[in-house]
């Protein structure tokens, strides 16, 4: 590291960028654990589904699709959070923080939300093969649940355009 | 009957596929696009802000071409409801 004998300016500690490295990791860390977690649950609903009624598959592919999502979410904050990291020179311990904020924001949002996915969808998938009016409602109610990674996202994006 | 049921498989498989492929690709797409030609070259934003302009503009591509996908789902599939017989 260039320049170790100058002392660093005030509110910019060595470990600052620590904090926004750790944001960009967490979030797309919880998103990708929250996709998964809904991609395997409603998986196995449309496993178990399909081996009676397989020409629904199109229709219960969509949880997964939802759950795949999220980790999208996660994967573009994570990129901005990166493509914001800099030398601790320049790097306010006040920016690590946001940047951490805003990481767990949205990563814990997407851990939530790909539960709720996954719940649904392997409940929803089951019931649609034998009720196809339920279909509708499957998806509005994977919508509400998709829409909690997108406040998460919303508050993370809002967090990151904080600066000072 | 074998055929056919196997042509009208290939077809959903290459619909799914169609629509991972623009649901995975076309968001880092418009990100980069949106970004390098449109808010950074053309209108000179600053970094920040053309950052969050280009990630609303992949997160709106995004949910559009998710909707295609339901839309697709919800129309294209037979609704003829199969009667299990026992």
């Amino acid at each position: 590291m260039s320049g170790v004998n100058e002392p660093l300016p005030d509110g910019n500690p060595i470990y600052g960028p620590f904090f926004g490295v750790m944001g960009a990791a967490s979030a797309i860390i919880f998103s990708a654990l929250g996709a998964a977690y809904g991609t395997a649950k409603s998986g196995t609903g449309i496993a178990a589904m399909s081996v009676m009624r397989p020409e629904l598959i199109m229709k219960s592919i969509i949880p997964v699709v939802m759950a795949g999502i999220i980790a999208i979410y996660g994967l573009v904050v994570a990129v901005l959070i990166a493509g914001a990291l800099e030398d601790a020179k320049k790097y306010t311990l006040y920016r690590g923080f946001v940047h951490l904020g805003a990481g767990l924001a949205v990563g814990f949002s997407g851990l939530a939300a790909g539960f709720a996915i996954g719940i649904v969808g392997d409940a929803g998938v089951r019931g649609t093969a034998q009720q196809p009016r339920l279909f509708v409602g499957m998806i509005l109610i994977l919508i509400f649940a998709e829409v909690l990674g997108l406040y998460g996202l919303i508050v993370a994006i809002y967090l990151y355009t904080k600066q000072n | 009957m074998t055929n056919q049921k196997e042509q009208t498989e290939l077809q959903v498989f290459k619909t799914v596929l169609l629509h991972c492929i623009i649901i995975i690709t076309f968001p880092v797409i418009s990100f980069f696009t949106s970004k390098i030609f449109i808010f950074d070259k053309l209108l000179g934003l600053e970094t920040v802000t053309s950052n969050v302009y280009s990630a609303g503009v992949a997160i709106a591509i995004l949910h559009i071409a998710l909707g295609a996908f339901i839309y697709r789902a919800y129309f294209d599939t037979p609704s003829k409801l199969q009667m299990k017989s026992d």
